[in-house]
């Protein structure tokens, strides 16, 4: 089943909703507050998931949590209201094919091709780089992190570091 | 061959000595480029110290479990057990070689592939003729899943866990849930059988993936309940059904471990030999000392400050089989080594370790050597001085923080000399 099927069926979605309760969840309208997405949609996908959902203002981005006892997803959205750089933590990682949208294929090929190292030496680096992504990962069991940036749309001045 | 690691820890030794800039640091590194010279040019320049001795030994004892590195284990720094599991309450048992030691999970782990006692699977006590299954996830991606079954855990001579649910890894078991990506496939992959979880917490959930009043806990990503026909959807499981700490299980010497390990001369060894306590100051071989005591916090972290810089996400992991940090100052080795440090020379390195709460603090010294170098070293498979970069946020303290020390392990909840868990001490 590829992913657009899926997007044309919104019963099969439900049952893909899984990680943590925070993946990306709507009924008949296509996931948009998903990396590259936009930020106006955060609020209502966060109340259709029971996730707690808060905003704040930085000076050159807005960062939208949403939460739940299993865990904590922030989307951090320019002014433009387009969604550069996703972050999660939680008992257990998020649907990335749903949290990064159009750009999960790029990051499941440059993950893939990492892989061969892990094999060869034990643990693979957490940091995956793919052309428009930069993906890092990290925690351990019951504590799972990281974050997903679109390199090209980072701020002026504002460090990746800075979006956890 | 045992000349060429002399050769080798002459070069590391001058290679330290360079990075404190001194004059003498010059004369030794010349008489070691000498050396590296005359015995590369001896035949065999990469072969290193694989007749050597292992360093380290096994203490031996009805409440130790041997640990090797780098004997019949698959890669570098893999910290190896072996593990008897039994079907509750008969003597149909099996013994397991090459199980991974992790102080950074929780719970036992075993390839299907290598399972041969009938062991009965976990059924959902809410859904008639449904099996529970799990999909966890580790740092670097990769994920377990599979079912749950019961068994007796004998992990040394007096240690039996009794009925304690484990984790069979399968990842062809009924329909994996999409999230479930990257999968681990076999024991011919990952280079194990099997993964023995001894770290703080006691559930590899805990609350969040039980049944509440105030949260719908169905959907935590990591439990699920399958029918027979092998559709799976997300579900809560009790705290006695989850996947658990072996060690919270036994009889008497339950409030931890004590992992310890050889230092190895010239960071470097070709095995190392090390045991791990169960029980914290319960018997006479597992007597506390005088560590210094570090809490953890709820997710089993505590704090390192490096360069300057905090992190709150610090563990201390022996499934990790290097030191990940982030230090953007020191040279990566090239793309076949994907964010492996490799230093021009070798880098003595300091942070300061603090406890998620309380005062504890101390400064930990440590080594980063290159890794090109000591990977492509033959017969070689134990490093304290290996590191990666990561852009996480963790200052993850993985197997070669071990080497050299007593590692205390106190589990969540459970009561000892050194306190009440989770910390760790050392």
């Amino acid at each position: 089943m590829n992913r657009e099927s899926r997007k044309s069926n919104s019963a099969q979605l439900l049952q893909l909703v899984i990680a943590m309760g925070f993946s990306i969840m709507f009924s008949s309208t296509p996931v948009r507050a998903e990396l590259g997405g936009i930020e106006e949609n955060i609020e209502h996908e966060g109340r259709a998931m029971n996730m707690v959902h808060k905003k704040s203002t930085m000076e050159q981005y807005s960062v939208h949590e949403l939460s739940k006892p299993t865990g904590t997803i922030k989307e951090f959205a320019l002014p433009s209201g387009q969604v550069f750089a996703v972050s999660w933590r939680g008992m257990s990682r998020p649907d990335f094919e749903l949290l990064f949208g159009s750009y999960y294929s790029e990051y499941a090929g440059a993950e893939q091709r990492s892989k061969a190292s892990r094999n060869q030496h034990g643990r693979q680096s957490v940091t995956v780089e793919s052309q428009h992504v930069r993906v890092s990962r990290g925690g351990h069991m019951r504590d799972i992190h990281g974050q997903a940036v679109i390199k090209a749309l980072l701020p002026d001045g504002v460090k990746a570091e800075d979006l956890r | 061959m045992s000349r060429n690691l002399n050769a080798k820890d002459a070069t590391r030794n001058a290679s330290r000595a360079r990075a404190h800039r001194t004059f003498t640091s010059i004369i030794v590194l010349s008489f070691a480029s000498i050396f590296l010279v005359l015995f590369s040019n001896c035949g065999s320049p990469k072969s290193a110290s694989s007749s050597a001795a292992p360093v380290g030994a096994s203490a031996g004892g009805v409440n130790v479990m041997p640990v090797t590195v780098g004997q019949g284990c698959g890669y570098v720094n893999e910290p190896c057990v072996t593990v008897t599991i039994c079907v509750p309450g008969t003597s149909n048992c099996q013994t397991i070689s090459n199980v991974l030691l992790d102080t950074g999970s929780y719970g036992l782990r075993l390839f299907s592939q290598v399972v041969t006692i009938p062991l009965t699977n976990v059924t959902d006590p809410s859904v008639s003729g449904n099996t529970l299954a799990e999909c966890v996830s580790y740092a670097d991606g990769s994920s377990d899943w599979g079912p749950l079954a019961k068994a007796d855990i004998q992990l040394a001579a007096n240690e039996t866990a009794s009925n304690v649910s484990i984790q069979i890894i399968k990842s062809t078991f009924a329909t994996a849930p999409s999230t479930c990506t990257n999968m681990d496939t076999s024991p011919t992959d990952n280079q194990f059988n099997g993964i023995l979880g001894v770290g703080l917490a006691i559930q590899d959930c805990g609350t969040a993936c039980e049944a509440s009043t105030t949260s719908s806990n169905a959907n935590n990503g990591i439990y699920f309940t399958c029918t027979a026909a092998g559709s799976c959807k997300g579900s809560v499981v009790s705290g006695a059904l989850q996947v658990s700490n072996p060690v919270a299980s036994l009889p008497v010497d339950n409030n931890g471990v004590i992992l310890q390990l050889p230092l190895l001369p010239g960071n470097q060894a070709s095995q190392a030999l090390g045991s791990l306590f169960f029980g914290i100051g319960t018997q006479s071989n597992n007597n506390i000392g005088s560590p210094t005591v570090f809490p953890a916090d709820a997710y089993a972290n505590f704090t390192t400050v490096f360069n300057g810089v905090t992190s709150n996400t610090s563990f201390i992991d022996s499934g990790s089989n290097m030191l990940f940090f982030a230090d953007s100052a020191i040279a990566k080795c090239s793309s076949s080594l994907p964010d492996f440090y490799c230093p021009g020379s070798e880098l003595t390195l300091s942070a300061t370790q603090k406890g998620a709460s309380g005062s504890a603090s101390m400064n930990v010294s440590f080594n980063i050597g290159n890794a090109n170098n000591e990977l492509s070293a033959s017969g070689v498979m134990a490093f304290s001085d290996l590191g990666m970069y990561t852009s996480s946020s963790d200052f993850d303290w993985g197997l070669p923080f071990f080497f050299g020390r007593t590692i205390y392990v106190g589990i969540e909840g459970k009561k000892s000399p050194l306190g009440t868990g989770p910390y760790w001490a050392y």
